[in-house]
């Protein structure tokens, strides 16, 4: 028995209707004065949120763009292998003002 | 103002109330999506699941007021609430199993054979049969994972586009394009077994 694209297409057809059927299923409605209880007692949920709190959540998103960027950042030194201390002073040793400062300093 | 602009902005007003401290106005909202939520529930769960499912949804949606933009539309943020609502019923479901699987009697595969012959249209109008297929469907259902089992249900039961359930369901439209493709794989492949077993032990 062959399994065809008809068949598939007809048993679709009959399952929409058999779904759609339970939608008429009925229930009753004291469930409704459950949620406004249970909404009564839960209600502080919803004030506004703190500063702090709404602080707490802005750094959670952002802490996926941070941790890319330690990453790229880690892989430039790596790559361009540079040591910061190192670079920092070969900055100021090539900075003859602050070379004067370093030798007047010393003497 | 067209009727649906008036009704969302009386919907954002009493959401602008319940923020305020009024959590009575809330009631005029539950009362007014009640149905609403409740066609789309009874349609994904079990029927002993929808009077609790339906309570679950509102009061989701009363702890994410304050994430409702203003300008949006409430029912269909609500409805987005109500299928993520129902989607998490059946992953919990199958975490822990709280439902036996129902198995496929002899009746179910003859029916199933019925409908490979063409000879279903004569008998669907009568009870059983609707009976039969719902019974059928739902032993399908029950074999398909919880996000499978939900896209199935929006895009291929309710007729809902891709876009359309990716939204309901948050998640990108590709992933829920993936997601349909394996569950007709998997419904397929359970329909075959079951035919092909029938043809076996004939």
């Amino acid at each position: 028995m062959k399994f065809t694209k008809n068949w598939q297409e007809n048993l679709m057809r009959i399952w929409r209707l058999a779904y759609h059927e339970k939608e008429k299923a009925e229930v009753g409605d004291q469930w409704q004065e459950k949620v406004m209880h249970h909404v009564r007692g839960i209600r502080h949920v919803i004030s506004k949120k703190s500063f702090f709190e709404q602080f707490g959540d802005l750094l959670w998103r952002l802490a996926p763009v941070a941790c890319a960027l330690i990453l790229i950042l880690g892989i430039c030194i790596l790559k361009f292998h540079m040591i910061p201390d190192y670079e920092m002073a070969k900055l100021v040793a090539n900075d003859p003002m602050d070379y004067r400062l370093l030798q007047s300093l010393l003497i | 103002m067209t009727h649906t602009d008036s009704g969302n902005s009386d919907d954002a007003q009493t959401v602008g109330l319940v923020l305020e401290g009024n959590v009575n106005a809330f009631e005029t909202l539950l009362l007014k999506y009640s149905d609403h939520v409740l066609r789309i529930v009874k349609k994904h769960v079990t029927y002993e699941a929808v009077e609790e499912t339906a309570h679950e949804v509102f009061v989701r949606a009363f702890q994410s007021l304050p994430g409702f933009r203003s300008d949006g539309n409430f029912r269909q943020w609500l409805s987005s609430i109500a299928v993520r609502t129902c989607y998490d019923y059946w992953r919990k479901v199958y975490r822990s199993r709280e439902i036996p699987m129902s198995n496929i009697s002899e009746t179910h595969r003859e029916w199933l054979e019925e409908i490979l012959l063409d000879r279903s249209g004569r008998s669907f109008d009568e009870r059983d049969a609707q009976e039969e297929a719902r019974e059928v469907l739902d032993w399908a259902l029950e074999r398909l994972p919880a996000g499978e089992r939900m896209v199935l249900e929006l895009v291929y039961l309710e007729g809902f586009s891709l876009k359309e359930a990716a939204e309901l369901l948050g998640w990108s439209v590709g992933n829920v394009k993936i997601r349909s493709f394996r569950a007709r794989r998997k419904l397929r492949k359970l329909l075959c077994e079951v035919i092909n077993d029938r043809e076996g032990e004939q």
